[in-house]
């Protein structure tokens, strides 16, 4: 496969002193979604802004399409469509105004736009302003412009940041349809659910680094996470056989390495546990979890 | 750099005032008129001084559109977050900057006819080239000190004041509304370092009012002037919008 970005040790240093990436180095092949996940200030915008060509790196090389993104912005600009991650639209224009704008220019028949529109419920508020749409629109908005702009590169900082669960299956939907069609992306992401679905492989940044990267999405399905709030959490701990389990004030937290693991002993509870007066949370573990995990492995 | 793509990029902005038209009526419309009805009432009939303050009038409201709300809308375009959701659209860096021009050139188009129709009407010789050349002028130092001030400071909201303050500054600083010819030496000597002194003088000899300052420097100084702010505008975008985005 073809490598379409070479992020090589990269380093940025902001004049302001503040080291936004350290010896950075990322890979993405045609047709390969790639996802760089980490928490708040890992330096993952930074990292795009620096693919997009809109940073320069402090020292080391980032190639995209084989050039580099800061000299050959033009060539970038055709190649690559882009998602920011905060939802600022153009509050002055229509929706499709915008979108037939970007169209015009990228040279998008009409009924691409159209498609798109109705794809990610856009269409019904097309003669919407921009300041008139929801948070949620705003982010669709962003990505419907990318897709109408194309480009064998898709990258997409926090895509469904601000989005509620529908318009997230919406827009997972979408991308995955993209996926289908041998699209290139990369997307920064803190939800796990979205890696899982969309992903091949993942980069996770911690404090400017790459901590790890897992090249299968099995690494990230371990780990789940069940919370079980009750009154006295000691006389069920017995039925968590297969979890690590720790238990606090009023709840009981058991940690998992398969889903399936998680869901016997939840069967366990229902069969033995359901007259009492239980509150169970299954939640699959966050960022942070996972990078906690990897440094433990180290 | 494609013609089509700027005219798009052009009506693209001029778009974005729909939803701040109350802000572009006062700057592009109100504010110009006004100053007019003032020039005509303070003028009382007076030809000549009607004419000192028309050109001052051109000076001020092209202050108003190339200066004021063009750099408001390229510190607007050049916060980090907007920079970044151009980067989405595919028009260059420069044609982006170039149409946000245009549009604010075609803004002014309504306030500057204004004035020169009345001025056409008070004066019976108009020298067209020079008019011509002291609109140039102003357009040629204006723009570049509006993208100059937008990308320094980068936020429309920090930018207001300052440009409220030069507002200021600019209409004591600069002869619009009185003549160069009565004032002591020490202070012209002071005003002629402003190159707006200049497109004042050159617009003034175009309509027969002579401030008794050789023409020809005062247009060699804006020239020069000019040309200094757009290298350093050059300077300050030699590598794309990186290189503004960086100054964090």
């Amino acid at each position: 496969m073809r490598e379409v970005v070479v992020v090589d040790r990269v380093t940025k240093i902001y004049p302001n002193g503040v080291k936004a990436n350290i010896e950075v180095s990322v890979r993405a092949c045609s047709s390969e979604v790639v996802c760089i996940m980490g928490p708040n200030g890992a330096g993952k915008t930074t990292l795009v802004r620096q693919i997009i060509g809109l940073l320069k790196p402090t020292s080391g090389v980032i190639r995209v399409f084989g050039v580099d993104p800061v000299k050959r912005q033009d060539y970038i600009k055709k190649k690559v469509a882009y998602t920011p991650q905060l939802p600022l639209t153009y509050p002055a224009h229509r929706v499709l105004e915008v979108s037939k704008y970007v169209a015009e220019l990228s040279n998008t028949p009409f009924e691409r736009v159209k498609e798109v529109l109705e794809e990610l419920d856009l269409w019904s508020v097309r003669d919407r302003l921009g300041y008139q749409l929801s948070i949620g629109q705003r982010k669709l908005l962003l990505l419907a412009l990318a897709l109408i702009k194309s480009g064998d590169l898709l990258i997409l900082d926090e895509p469904t940041t601000f989005v509620d669960i529908f318009k997230k299956r919406l827009m997972w939907s979408v991308l995955l349809e993209e996926r289908k069609r041998g699209k290139t992306m990369i997307i920064v992401s803190h939800d796990i659910e979205e890696v899982r679905r969309l992903c091949d492989r993942v980069y996770i940044m911690v404090a400017g680094r790459i901590a790890g990267k897992l090249d299968s999405l099995s690494d990230i399905s371990r780990g789940v996470e069940v919370k079980v709030y009750y009154e006295k959490p000691g006389e069920i701990t017995h039925l968590f056989k297969r979890g690590v389990v720790k238990v606090y004030e009023g709840l009981l937290i058991a940690e998992y390495n398969q889903l399936i693991e998680a869901l016997e002993d939840l069967e366990n509870l229902a069969i033995n546990g359901l007259n009492r007066d239980i509150r169970v949370l299954l939640e699959y573990p966050s960022v942070e979890y996972i990078v906690e995990s990897l440094f433990n492995k180290r | 750099m494609g013609f089509s793509t700027l005219f798009k990029s052009t009506i693209f902005t001029l778009k974005m005032y729909r939803l701040y038209w109350p802000y572009l009526l006062s700057i592009s419309i109100m504010m110009p008129i006004t100053y007019l009805i003032i020039i005509l009432a303070i003028s009382q009939g007076d030809l000549e001084a009607l004419r000192v303050a028309l050109t001052g009038y051109i000076t001020i409201t092209g202050f108003n559109i190339l200066l004021y709300m063009l750099a408001t809308l390229i510190a607007n375009t050049f916060e980090e977050q907007v920079l970044e959701s151009y980067a989405l659209l595919p028009v260059s860096f420069w044609e982006i900057v170039i149409s946000q021009i245009l549009a604010q050139a075609l803004i002014g188009i309504i306030p500057l006819a204004v004035g020169l129709v009345v001025l056409k009407c008070i004066s019976s010789n108009i020298n067209i080239p020079l008019l011509i050349t002291g609109l140039t002028l102003e357009f040629a130092i204006y723009t570049p000190l509006a993208i100059l001030l937008g990308i320094s400071v980068r936020n429309r909201i920090r930018l207001d004041p300052l440009l409220v303050f030069l507002m200021m500054f600019i209409v004591i600083a600069t002869p619009s509304y009185y003549r160069l010819l009565y004032i002591g030496d020490i202070y012209k000597t002071l005003l002629l370092i402003n190159p707006l002194t200049h497109v004042v003088l050159v617009l003034r000899s175009a309509v027969g009012v002579y401030e008794g300052f050789p023409l020809v420097f005062s247009i060699i100084y804006s020239i020069l002037f000019s040309t200094l702010l757009c290298v350093l505008v050059l300077y300050k975008l030699r590598g794309g919008a990186f290189t503004v985005l960086e100054k964090r």
